[in-house]
């Protein structure tokens, strides 16, 4: 880590007219068309749209674990080609390991990567009890709830320490009210670590009450066609739901989806 | 509690659950109605043989048998000792050479696509046809028994084993490649450990599978065994001796399974699935 600091300006991240286009038997599949868009350092933005339009693949060309087949993407200035190690992933299901115990699999990241860290035992436990799971840091994860599951799972994204955080639908698995309560704490924690964050969501609700900005997206092939800025500061409290602005956010938000269903031409009217 | 008119309305549903006729715990019925039925049909066996006279050299009666078994126990047990060394050691390499060729396989495209679709075609194949090229090639001794029970426990491990290990979790993988693992570490610490449940699975049938190998190789070729003794007392008529070695075959791979069973208990207990 030491790399002479990127100038100030460079955004957290940059997607620079990046496209994605999957072989098939059918001929390419064009997965995400020409994305562009930035998010500053510690910023929180959500790409919101329907499953299936390719989201997914543009986190993972984020992380540099697929490739782009047009444009380019950089992290804090440094281009991206091959996996980033300084992001923290989390997915939608919680992919633990069920042989090795809670803080075994949040410390997993670092015994991988073979960088070992000063103090990462201490760090597990701190992120463990700031994600209200301190006494369960011995069990399994199959003595966990699914969103037990997904607490860990989060710890896990955050011990390495990364600059950026990554999520797809982490929550969409869980039921209503675990959700709730995990999007409560993941906006507490997020704010606390400071971390820059693009979060993949189908849940307007969820996405409005977490981010800085939302980014809807449209059928496959995935391009942005709108943007939103959410006015609240961060980290929120759960009463903002009652707000009419909040209200009206959403339901701004979901007549953005349902043009975007209807086709890019119908959202660009 | 007041006895409904059945003319006026249907009777109540029973209050007694059912499966009431045998007043046991579950696990105690799982245990106990298999040996019931198996202990009536020996009997059966026992009554017919008695009753019509059936002729010793035709069909001995289960008695008949037991008391061969213990009068012969020590010498029989002698002849199980080559059979059941070999079964033992045809697993253990069956095992490792199966897992190993499931690494490969899962590890390397060319591998896969050269070696995976020629496991598939002799997984299929009734291999037992092909014994009688082992002792041609490789004469009558251990070797050629050993090789042949190798060969036909080996492929239920690749095939199980290359499961597990294709069968990890994308996201998990992905994260591996995030954080910087290569793939040796990644095998080590994901892929290897999440696919040690399919390797028991495989070991399941393994072990059964080397035991017919070698007693397929016994029928063939030994001069000890329990194979050859079973042919050995075929050629003599002696029906009481063939099923008193059968028996102990039996047992010997019901024990064999149970061992086999009871160390995946014990890895499942520390994979925690």
């Amino acid at each position: 880590m030491s790399d002479p600091a990127p100038p100030r300006a460079e955004p957290a991240i940059r997607v620079s007219g990046v496209a994605k286009t999957y072989p098939s038997r059918s001929g390419p599949v064009e997965a995400v068309a020409g994305v562009s868009f930035t998010v500053a350092e510690g910023e929180f933005v959500s790409i919101l749209g329907p499953s299936g339009c390719g989201k997914s693949t543009l986190m993972l060309m984020v992380a540099g674990l697929e490739a782009p087949s047009r444009g380019s993407l950089a992290l804090a200035g440094r281009p991206v080609e091959g996996p980033q190690t300084r992001v923290g992933l989390m997915f939608q299901d919680a992919t633990l390991l069920p042989w090795k115990s809670v803080r075994d699999n949040v410390l997993f990241p670092l015994r991988m990567s073979g960088r070992p860290m000063a103090g990462a035992t201490e760090r597990a436990g701190a992120l463990l009890a700031l994600a209200g799971l301190s006494g369960f840091a011995d069990k399994r994860p199959r003595e966990l709830s699914g969103g037990m599951r997904q607490r860990v799972a989060l710890c896990r994204a955050l011990i390495a320490d990364p600059a950026i955080l990554l999520m797809d639908e982490p929550f969409s698995a869980l039921d209503a009210i675990t959700r709730d309560e995990m999007v409560l704490a993941l906006g507490e924690i997020v704010a606390r670590e400071r971390k820059t964050t693009l979060f993949i969501t189908h849940a307007i609700r969820e996405a409005v009450f977490l981010s800085d900005r939302i980014l809807v997206m449209g059928r496959r092939p995935a391009t942005v066609v709108a943007e939103v800025a959410v006015p609240f500061p961060r980290p929120r409290d759960p009463a903002i739901e009652a707000d009419p602005a909040f209200n009206a956010l959403c339901l701004d938000l979901k007549d953005a989806i349902h043009r975007a269903m209807r086709g890019p031409a119908a959202a660009a009217a | 509690m007041a006895i409904p008119d059945t003319l006026a309305s249907p009777a109540p549903a029973p209050v007694l659950p059912r499966g009431r006729l045998l007043p046991w715990r579950g696990t105690l019925r799982r245990i106990l109605l298999p040996l019931v039925t198996a202990a009536l049909v020996l009997g059966l066996w026992e009554a017919l043989v008695r009753l019509r006279g059936i002729s010793p050299a035709l069909l001995p009666s289960p008695s008949a048998v037991a008391e061969r078994l213990v009068a012969t126990g020590p010498f029989l047990l002698g002849q199980a000792v080559p059979t059941t060394l070999e079964t033992v050691a045809g697993f253990l390499i069956a095992l490792v050479l199966g897992t190993g060729l499931a690494v490969l396989v899962s590890a390397s495209r060319l591998a896969r696509e050269a070696l995976y679709p020629n496991v598939v075609f002799f997984q299929l194949i009734p291999k037992i046809a092909l014994a009688p090229l082992f002792i041609v090639w490789l004469g009558i001794g251990t070797g050629s028994r050993l090789t042949f029970a190798v060969f036909i426990a080996f492929f239920p491990v690749v095939i199980a084993t290359l499961a597990g290990l294709d069968g990890v979790d994308r996201d998990l993988l992905r994260l591996c490649r995030s954080v910087g693992a290569g793939a040796w570490r990644t095998y080590l610490h994901v892929r290897f450990p999440a696919a040690i449940p399919h390797v028991f699975a495989g070991a399941k049938i393994a072990i059964t599978f080397a035991m017919i190998g070698v007693i397929v190789g016994e029928f063939i070729t030994a001069q000890a065994g329990l194979g050859y003794m079973i042919l050995f007392a075929a050629s003599q008529a002696d029906m009481a001796l063939i099923f008193a070695s059968i028996a102990l075959l039996c047992g010997i791979g019901l024990g064999l399974y149970a061992l086999t069973a009871l160390a995946e208990r014990v890895a499942l207990r520390w994979y925690g699935g």
